[in-house]
């Protein structure tokens, strides 16, 4: 394994090297750099599943936790990502943590106990146990400290902060627009931000509007239906970062 | 329907330091700025195109400019507004090469015309020039005060300079900021040699510049377009160093080149009001004495023998007199007449080689001397090695305006205003 040096460690490189050996690991930052993506597919063990959720103020612990459903004229019980990932010692991506009710509050914190005392007993009547090498990671918007409450908080020991998009998303991107997309997807302003997808976006269009239009015109068409009124700010913008500086 | 949300520009899209944080303050379009030490961008968020280009004028100070311009100006000895006019006009310039719409300008046509004008009637030379510079590039704006200025005579003369300033930051490609530095060290001589000298300076009524500043600014276009538009135009190359020598003086000289003026109890048009209650001297006579001063560029350019310095030295009597010449790295500046006393005939002649080299530090010493001061010097002026440059040539010309001295092209023209000035009593 190579060691790299502190200087030029990013936070990504933490996260690949810590995910695959926290079972608790919290990801927070601004939206729109990778998040999401690194928890569902970085450090992932031999085969191992992944159960993803995103939370909102309404989400109920049940479908977190799982429920009965109704199949050929009979209930039958049906685990949640959480209990899924539990039995097969997968992984459990919480996305948006922020936002859950108490009740999913409640039950996080079960499930996010130490693995060698953690237990819980299902409305069937079910003791489920986590198996070895079930790990969650949750993501998040803005800082958890603010929007977290402390005992969840204290669930996650592992809390990276992410101020970078994360390189693989801005390689997808052709050369003239990464340097805008990578620095305008950080910016704190949520009127002013452009996310990488944003971006992303105008470069597939443009790319496929080539083939019906100048390049001049098929940019244009593509700035103005992804940024709306800041397209010609956005182009002209490109065209001075891409010129050398000084 | 018009759309009333604001425009915001892309700095961190265009700013070489990652992670920094734009903050974005509206403005209006005629105090637009950038603080890049405090990464702070005050620009109209308005979506007119003029908006538009100043939000890419500000990009472009971001992307191109370095963070403490001010400091590049005092290093160099710019003034800040001359260094602003030429920055202005390369970042203009760039952003039209690069692409950038630069068409519609960054102010309504009916503002800059009202701006125009308004320079035209109330302001120096200096802010016409300055003004034409830094619109360079501007799309319709310069259209409009280029017409304006080119109907206002001596104002089109500054679009004749910012064309060649603007050739000048061209001349090696696409400008850096170097090339900002270097066409602002040009533009700063020329404007300190067209700066109206001081109050303080005043020549006898009789030697008052006819020249006004029309005819001025076309001898020094003429004489600029001579050095082109390479680094002839825009290095300086450095003066010689400087030897005084002062050969014994033998020879009594009598008459008056010079006058003093005297307090007295009787005239006509009182002078010393302040006098009225002190000793109630409050006229003024005018008494003969020694006083002007004649510095003689020796140069193999003048072809001058060592009759015409006779010649010149006759006419000016009690008048300080020196000539001076160089060899490649220095020169030697020799007083041929001073206190009413001139030197042997052996020492009439030029004092080193064929070159100039030292024609500043001659100028600055002829600055330190007695009212009038005259210069007879053809006006090609080298630095060492007896090279030229039009930066030389416009310090001489700053320090002539500055000082109050008057160039004279040859011995013939010199020896007439000698002869002007003479007090002697006449037969």
């Amino acid at each position: 394994m190579s060691k790299k040096s502190s200087v030029e460690r990013t936070c990504w490189d933490i996260v690949s090297a810590v995910l695959s050996q926290s079972n608790r690991t919290l990801l927070h930052g601004p939206p729109g750099t990778g998040k999401t993506h690194a928890a569902c597919r970085l450090g992932l063990n031999n085969g191992q599943r992944v159960f993803s959720l995103t939370l909102t103020e309404e989400t109920p612990a049940a479908e977190l936790r799982g429920h009965y459903i109704l199949k050929d004229g009979k209930y039958i019980w049906h685990d949640g990502p959480a209990m899924a990932s539990w039995r097969c010692g997968g992984r459990l991506v919480v996305n948006e943590i922020q936002r859950g009710g108490p009740d999913v509050h409640a039950l996080l914190l079960a499930i996010t106990d130490d693995l060698t005392i953690a237990e819980f007993d299902l409305p069937s009547g079910e003791k489920v146990k986590p198996q070895s090498g079930f790990t969650c990671v949750a993501t998040m918007n803005g800082d958890p400290k603010e929007l977290l409450d402390p005992a969840l908080q204290d669930r996650f020991p592992v809390c990276i902060h992410i101020d970078k998009v994360h390189p693989d998303a801005v390689k997808q991107l052709p050369d003239d627009v990464q340097r805008a997309a990578e620095r305008t997807a950080l910016i704190d302003n949520d009127e002013r931000r452009i996310s990488v997808r944003a971006w992303y976006a105008f470069a597939q269009l443009r790319q496929k509007l080539l083939k019906l239009y100048s390049q001049e015109e098929a940019q244009k068409i593509a700035a103005e239906a992804v940024f709306s009124n800041r397209s010609q700010d956005a182009l002209d913008a490109l065209v001075i970062g891409d010129s050398q500086a000084g | 329907m018009t759309n009333k949300r604001l425009v915001y520009p892309i700095p961190e899209a265009v700013d070489d330091k990652a992670n920094r944080q734009w903050r974005i303050q509206p403005t209006q379009p005629l105090s637009p700025r950038v603080y890049l030490k405090h990464s702070l961008l005050m620009v109209p968020l308005d979506d007119s195109p003029q908006s538009r280009l100043i939000r890419n004028h500000e990009l472009g100070h971001i992307r191109w400019s370095p963070p403490n311009p001010h400091v590049a100006a005092q290093r160099n000895k710019l003034d800040m507004d001359v260094l602003q006019a030429v920055e202005d006009m390369r970042i203009n310039t760039k952003l039209s090469e690069i692409g950038v719409d630069t068409g519609s300008g960054s102010i309504s046509q009916s503002v800059v015309k009202a701006f125009a004008d308004d320079l035209l009637k109330r302001d120096g030379l200096r802010n016409i020039i300055l003004t034409m510079v830094a619109v360079i590039g501007q799309g319709a704006n310069e259209d409009v005060v280029r017409e304006k200025f080119l109907a206002h005579p001596p104002a089109d003369k500054a679009v004749q300079l910012a064309d060649m300033a603007r050739k000048i930051m061209w001349d090696k490609g696409s400008p850096r900021f170097k090339d900002t530095i270097r066409t602002a060290k040009w533009l700063q001589a020329l404007l300190d040699s067209a700066a109206q000298p001081s109050e303080g300076v005043r020549l006898p009524r009789k030697l008052y510049l006819s020249k006004t500043d029309q005819e001025y600014l076309e001898g020094l276009m003429k004489m600029l377009g001579g050095f082109g538009t390479g680094s002839r135009a825009t290095k300086k190359v450095p003066w010689g160093k400087m030897k005084v020598e002062t050969p014994p003086r033998p020879r009594k000289v009598t008459g008056f080149l010079g006058i003093r003026r005297a307090a007295s109890e009787e005239g006509v048009i009182p002078r010393y009001g302040h006098r009225l209650l002190v000793d109630g001297r409050i006229f003024c006579r005018t008494r003969r004495q020694r006083g002007g001063s004649v510095l003689i560029d020796c140069s193999g350019s003048m072809n001058l023998t060592s009759d015409d310095l006779k010649n010149i030295l006759s006419h000016s009597p009690g008048a300080v007199v020196a000539c001076y010449s160089g060899n490649t790295h220095d020169g030697v500046l020799r007083v041929l007449a001073q206190d009413g006393r001139q030197v042997e005939e052996k020492w009439i002649g030029a004092p080193a080689g064929g070159s100039n080299v030292i024609d500043r530090p001659s100028l600055e010493w002829l600055s330190k001397q007695p009212k009038p001061r005259i210069w007879v010097c053809d006006g090609q002026v080298t630095g060492v090695g007896d090279r030229v440059s039009a930066i030389n040539t416009l310090e001489c010309e700053a320090l002539c305006r500055q000082r109050g001295i008057i160039r004279r092209d040859d011995v013939r023209l010199a020896v007439e205003m000698l002869q002007k000035l003479d007090r002697r009593r006449k037969p």
